[in-house]
């Protein structure tokens, strides 16, 4: 305390400086308005950098919020664009339902790989449901628990899945031969086709997994001379597995009546 | 003391007087009006308090400029002279600096004019910085700074060699 009454007696000019000047330009702001246009130009510039500074570093701690609330509009963006796209083309009727989960544990290095996420029966996510991200497709739920799922990814030697051409409808299936993680093989399509390098392939529809039209790859390389009347297709994954981290659930809210049939 | 507080009344009154009623509308030229009460700060005694100076011109500076219609030029420019006047009064004066009245004797000539001139170039330098407040007008600020200083000054030299005598 005695420090602090020093240190103002010692500064006591400077104090008394300030203190008048600061009265002076509260003065002078209130008899003209040209100064105090000037003053409030300067105060806004200032306040605007002060409030943009400190709203980055608020926006900092509330990403997490901001990622959840993106997740959730991204959510119901493709659900609109899914659901969309199935009734602009007219091809089918079956309406897909989408949530969002977060990938917690991902694996690339095995043959058959498989994902964990964190969405689980409570969050309703059921077996056989399909799992994309915004890139790409990820895989198929395989088993379900309270709070977790597991998915089959599609670097995961045993699933195969139906893809086809978007340039004319070809169909055949997709099956990754454990070799490289950013390749999947695209088998069963008949040597009458036109293939070129670069033919994007999407999700053929014809599972109750993915609805149509979802992009998976491009045409990396093919080849014709296998003698058996089929192409044998590598796609290049639009997505990188190891690097996904939101992924979105596909509901086919028509799966039950489609299995009845079955 | 009484004598020197009389004294220092009677020319702040007369500053005062002097600036709104004569030299506020004056109109050299046309536009130049000089800036007499400056003449107060001057010469105020180097011995005597300078946080005393700086509540005078502060009250000297807020009286003019109502009196006036300033909006506030002059209490801002007063403030800052009077409490920059020590650091100009060590750099005019040199060794010198510590006669309680050197703005009137026993100081050297050009002493008492490097300080004087100093004053009112710098204190019209903040005025006229402050009365069009913006960069772009850096030519009249200037301008009006020179023609003013130079009025101003004509007018303090006389009035000094006339309390000088005195």
């Amino acid at each position: 305390m005695r420090q602090i009454i020093n240190a103002f007696l010692k500064n006591k000019t400077f104090i008394l400086f300030i203190t008048l000047l600061f009265l002076s330009l509260i003065f002078i702001n209130n008899r003209s308005l040209y100064h105090q246009s000037k003053f409030n130009q300067f105060s806004l510039g200032l306040s605007g950098r002060i409030f943009n500074s400190t709203s980055l570093i608020k926006e900092y701690f509330i990403l997490r919020n901001i990622n959840n609330e993106l997740l959730i509009e991204n959510k119901n963006l493709l659900k609109h664009q899914i659901n969309l796209d199935i009734k602009q083309f007219n091809r089918t009727n079956i309406p897909f339902g989408v949530f969002h989960a977060k990938i917690i544990k991902n694996s690339i290095k095995s043959s058959r790989n498989y994902l964990i996420i964190n969405k689980g029966r409570k969050d309703s996510v059921k077996k056989e449901m399909g799992v994309i991200s915004s890139k790409g497709i990820i895989g198929v739920i395989n088993d379900v628990s309270n709070d977790y799922s597991s998915v089959i990814s599609i670097l995961n030697r045993d699933l195969i899945i139906n893809a086809k051409f978007k340039k004319n409808n070809a169909f055949g299936s997709l099956n990754w031969n454990g070799i490289n993680s950013n390749e999947i093989e695209l088998n069963d399509i008949p040597i009458i086709n036109d293939v070129e390098i670069g033919d994007s392939i999407v999700t053929g529809g014809m599972s109750t997994y993915f609805p149509e039209g979802i992009l998976i790859g491009v045409v990396s390389e093919y080849n014709s001379d296998s003698g058996n009347g089929y192409y044998k297709i590598d796609v290049k994954l639009n997505n990188r597995i190891g690097n996904e981290l939101n992924v979105y659930i596909l509901n086919n809210e028509s799966k039950e009546k489609i299995k009845s049939l079955e | 003391m009484l004598h020197e507080n009389l004294r220092l009344a009677k020319y702040f009154i007369l500053a005062i007087f002097l600036q709104v009623l004569v030299f506020e509308a004056w109109d050299f030229l046309g536009y130049i009006d000089p800036i007499f009460y400056l003449l107060f700060i001057i010469i105020y005694r180097f011995d005597k308090s300078q946080n005393q100076l700086i509540l005078l011109s502060f009250t000297l500076g807020i009286i003019i400029d109502l009196l006036t219609q300033n909006p506030g030029s002059n209490t801002i420019s007063c403030l800052i002279i009077s409490y920059i006047r020590p650091f100009l009064i060590n750099f005019s004066f040199g060794v010198n600096a510590d006669i309680s009245n050197g703005m009137i004797s026993g100081t050297r000539i050009e002493n008492r004019i490097l300080f004087s001139g100093l004053v009112i170039l710098i204190h019209h330098l903040i005025y006229f910085s402050i009365s069009y407040f913006s960069f772009l007008s850096y030519i009249p600020i200037i301008k009006n700074t020179i023609l003013t200083s130079l009025l101003t000054s004509v007018l303090i030299a006389i009035s000094l060699g006339f309390i000088s005598k005195r």
